[in-house]
């Protein structure tokens, strides 16, 4: 049987789907994802903005439930910010307005674009696939707040001077060919 | 490691009826009918309902004794129903002197209720008078007439259905019966729809845990409509609301989801996995999954899935993909 590994198509929410009918994308993302609430929404300026709450995962005990303000903006761009409590972050970028501010209105740097395709998260792959990767992003970010290490590779901040990144870790490798061949084998 | 197979015996064991409590109910069956016979009135007895159909989860509640009685009783007509249970009263007070009858709930019309006072759950003697070929015409006192049952057809179906999947059928018919139990707000889904759904879903030999995803999609796909019993005869959901067949398609379809998506995570090889979701399905007498370290949990979430039970998975098969990626920063 197969996995649903990139469900792509309105199963998976599209853009057009998210932007066009947010209830039933909402309703979709709500019964797919465990702990996942919508706890407001609204339409923004031909996007839209959602507010949500990731229940802790049952393994995550002690943990608080996160929460976070998505953005989907009319060209179809995707920003998330973390919400509640001022905490330290890894991977957010600093405040647009200034180093003063810290990581005020500062998004979330979920991946690295510079990484091979099945690393990187892009619409094909779904709006739920987006929001996984925000959940675990915000719980990843608890844990290197506790233990000073962040769970997996993750690349360095800034871009290099030639090239991108490299995988530095055998696990990243291994999962990017593992992940590259799932992506092509369902599309 | 716990594994599916060895979880769903310890979920069939934890359903079975204590086989000392069965075992008593089969004696005072004989003790009972002895009694009976003795009167003359009284030609045999059989037990019908879930108890004789094998299908009875725990705790044993009570036993339905169908009790035939001659053709030349004297006891047909519309006051016989009420009077055969007056005879039945009378031969049992004699055998068991401190047997309460009656007591509880209103005193239903088919049956005479009756509580020894050594035994946890209740007998009901049903009156009854051979009708054509396997059907019995059922005594209600209330209504005063004999009703046609096909109630021994159906433990028949079921048996023959029983030997037809080697003997697993009337357990996975009580795991779909646990399912319904364990799901708020389906009192009104009685024990022989449960049977009846089952009994059109499973037709051959299946490990419990397909045989289970074949009858809740069954039941998600079909409960819009009639539901016949396995007799074949009646329409078993007649009785509900709109809502509520809603209500148990609903629970049904998401069932059916979970089961699917623990098979794939049985297949992948994440057995525990498997048995987490299968715990969130059925309910606590299906055995739980250790619960997941943090570290554990941090591995696999980094690259998966997560289960609709809220587990990681180093596979790819719970719910939702966990696709690898490197945490960046700008600058």
């Amino acid at each position: 049987m197969a996995a649903p590994v990139t469900p792509e198509g309105e199963d998976a929410v599209s853009a057009r789907s998210i932007l066009e009918g947010p209830e039933k994308a909402i309703a979709l993302i709500e019964a797919r994802m465990f702990g996942t609430t919508v706890d407001r929404w609204a339409r923004r300026h031909g996007g839209l903005v959602i507010e949500l709450t990731f229940r802790a995962l049952p393994g995550l005990v002690g943990f608080d439930d996160e929460r976070a303000r998505v953005n989907v903006l009319p060209d179809t761009r995707v920003l998330t910010f973390p919400l509640g409590e001022r905490r330290d972050w890894k991977h957010r970028n600093p405040s647009p307005i200034g180093p003063e501010f810290g990581h005020l209105a500062g998004d979330l740097c979920l991946f690295y674009p510079g990484d091979p395709r099945a690393l990187r998260w892009e619409w094909a792959d779904g709006f739920i696939a987006y929001l996984a990767r925000v959940q675990r992003h915000l719980y990843f970010e608890e844990q290197w707040r506790r233990t000073g290490n962040w769970p997996v590779e993750d690349a360095p901040h800034g871009e290099p001077v030639h090239n991108a990144h490299p995988l530095e870790t055998k696990f990243m490798r291994q999962e990017e060919r593992r992940w590259a061949r799932l992506v092509s084998s369902a599309s | 490691m716990i594994a599916v197979r060895s979880a769903f015996a310890a979920f069939d064991e934890a359903l079975n009826l204590d086989p000392r409590e069965r075992d008593r109910a089969r004696e005072r069956h004989n003790e009972v009918r002895a009694a009976l016979e003795s009167s003359g009135v009284v030609m045999s007895t059989f037990l019908q309902g879930s108890f004789a159909r094998k299908t009875m989860l725990k705790p044993l509640k009570d036993v339905d004794i169908v009790v035939l009685l001659y053709p030349d009783s004297g006891l047909g007509g519309p006051h016989g129903p009420a009077r055969a249970m007056d005879v039945f009263r009378r031969l049992v007070a004699a055998e068991w002197p401190t047997a309460i009858f009656d007591a509880g709930e209103a005193p239903a019309g088919k049956a005479l209720r009756v509580q020894f006072d050594d035994l946890r759950f209740t007998f009901d003697l049903v009156p009854a008078f051979e009708g054509e070929g396997d059907w019995v015409l059922i005594g209600d006192r209330d209504e005063r007439r004999w009703e046609p049952s096909n109630t021994r057809i159906q433990i028949r179906k079921v048996s023959e259905r029983n030997v037809l999947t080697v003997g697993s059928f009337v357990h996975q018919v009580r795991m779909l019966k646990a399912f319904v139990r364990h799901k708020p707000g389906l009192d009104f889904v009685k024990g022989i729809a449960v049977e009846s759904i089952a009994f059109t879903a499973i037709a051959g030999h299946l490990p419990h845990e397909e045989a289970l995803t074949q009858a809740l999609r069954h039941g998600a796909q079909t409960l819009g409509g009639p539901l016949i019993e396995p007799a074949g005869d009646d329409d078993v959901s007649v009785k509900w609301e709109p809502e509520e067949r809603e209500l148990a398609i609903k629970a049904f379809a998401t069932g059916a989801d979970q089961a699917a998506e623990a098979l794939r995570l049985q297949r992948a090889g994440d057995e525990v996995a498997a048995v987490d979701m299968w715990h969130a399905i059925l309910g606590d007498d299906f055995p739980a999954a250790p619960v997941q370290s943090v570290d554990d949990l941090m591995k696999t979430w980094a690259s998966g899935s997560v289960t609709s039970s809220g587990r990681t998975s180093s596979t790819t098969a719970g719910a939702v993909a966990a696709a690898p990626g490197r945490a960046w920063r700008h600058q």
